[in-house]
């Protein structure tokens, strides 16, 4: 019996207790304001939402430090959901945005790639492909640099566990920059001489294009 | 060794390093692999720009330039 694999860190989200339909049973008239007094718990919250998680830094953007009227802190306004969407009901409209985002966001990377597979360096079709794509990048960042971080994020490694690929990239660089200045590219190879050659075909300059693209979304992910 | 050959071998290793420094890092959970060590650089904001800096400048010098 093959067991279901845990979920990764960023869909850490838990689904609290209950459905969406503890919202739709209360009745018309009611308020925003009474269904949030009569709630009796507004759910499981991510610490980075928490007050926990601002306490201990985790919702440190400078667009999210709100102050309500009692000191506490909130997230930025033009990004919050409805009082009344608390506790399953949050956690669902939330989820289903952020589906429709990244389905959206996978499409238009999809269609930039094909795009540049078509394109070759040094073209007004090359250059219009790339600046769409770091200008959806840039929007991207904005708006979660607006929002928040969407997951709770992991404790961060010490910087001695990452000085050994400190260590490499510095290694790269200097061999990168060594050969760039030695001598023809023919005797003296860098990175990009390897990666020109691999995009010498459109459907391998797509998929390189796609990577680029899916490292772009994973660091605004982040 | 022709200098082409030589700058090609020295290329490959630095790629296997990298392919043993994560697979360490997966094995052990003693060092942190790329993606943690790419997180950890771009959590501060000065080190998320000069990450997002260097994302643009990849795909500008490999695809339009």
């Amino acid at each position: 019996m093959v067991e279901a694999p845990d979920p990764p860190a960023d869909e850490a989200h838990e689904r609290p207790e209950g459905g969406a339909g503890e919202i739709r049973a209360l009745p018309r008239t009611m308020t925003v304001r009474g269904m949030a007094a009569m709630s009796p718990s507004p759910g499981p919250v991510p610490p980075s939402r928490s007050a926990a998680g601002v306490a201990t830094g985790q919702d440190h953007h400078p667009l999210l430090r709100h102050r309500n009227g009692n000191g506490g802190m909130r997230r930025n306004p033009r990004c919050s959901l409805p009082a009344a969407a608390t506790g399953a009901a949050r956690w669902e409209i939330e989820h289903n945005a952020r589906v429709r985002r990244r389905l959206g966001l996978v499409g238009l990377g999809g269609a930039l790639a094909v795009a540049a597979s078509f394109t070759t360096p040094f073209t007004t079709g090359a250059e219009i492909a790339t600046a769409l794509a770091i200008g959806v990048f840039l929007a991207a960042e904005l708006a979660a640099a607006r929002c928040g971080p969407r997951a709770p994020r992991e404790a961060p490694p010490p910087w001695r566990a990452g000085a050994a690929w400190g260590a490499l990239a510095g290694t790269v660089l200097a061999f990168e920059l060594w050969n760039y200045f030695a001598g023809p590219r023919s005797a003296h190879p860098t990175l990009s001489y390897f990666v020109s050659a691999a995009a010498g075909q459109p459907w391998s300059r797509g998929l390189l294009f796609a990577a680029w693209l899916a490292l772009g979304g994973w660091l605004v992910s982040r | 060794m022709s200098d082409r050959l030589a700058t090609i071998v020295v290329w490959i290793a630095l790629a296997l390093i990298a392919v043993g420094l994560e697979a360490v890092a997966l094995a052990t959970r003693r060092l942190a692999g790329f993606g943690a060590a790419l997180s950890r650089l771009a959590r501060p904001p000065a080190g998320r720009l000069v990450v997002a800096l260097g994302w643009m400048w990849l795909g500008w010098h490999v695809f339009a330039r």
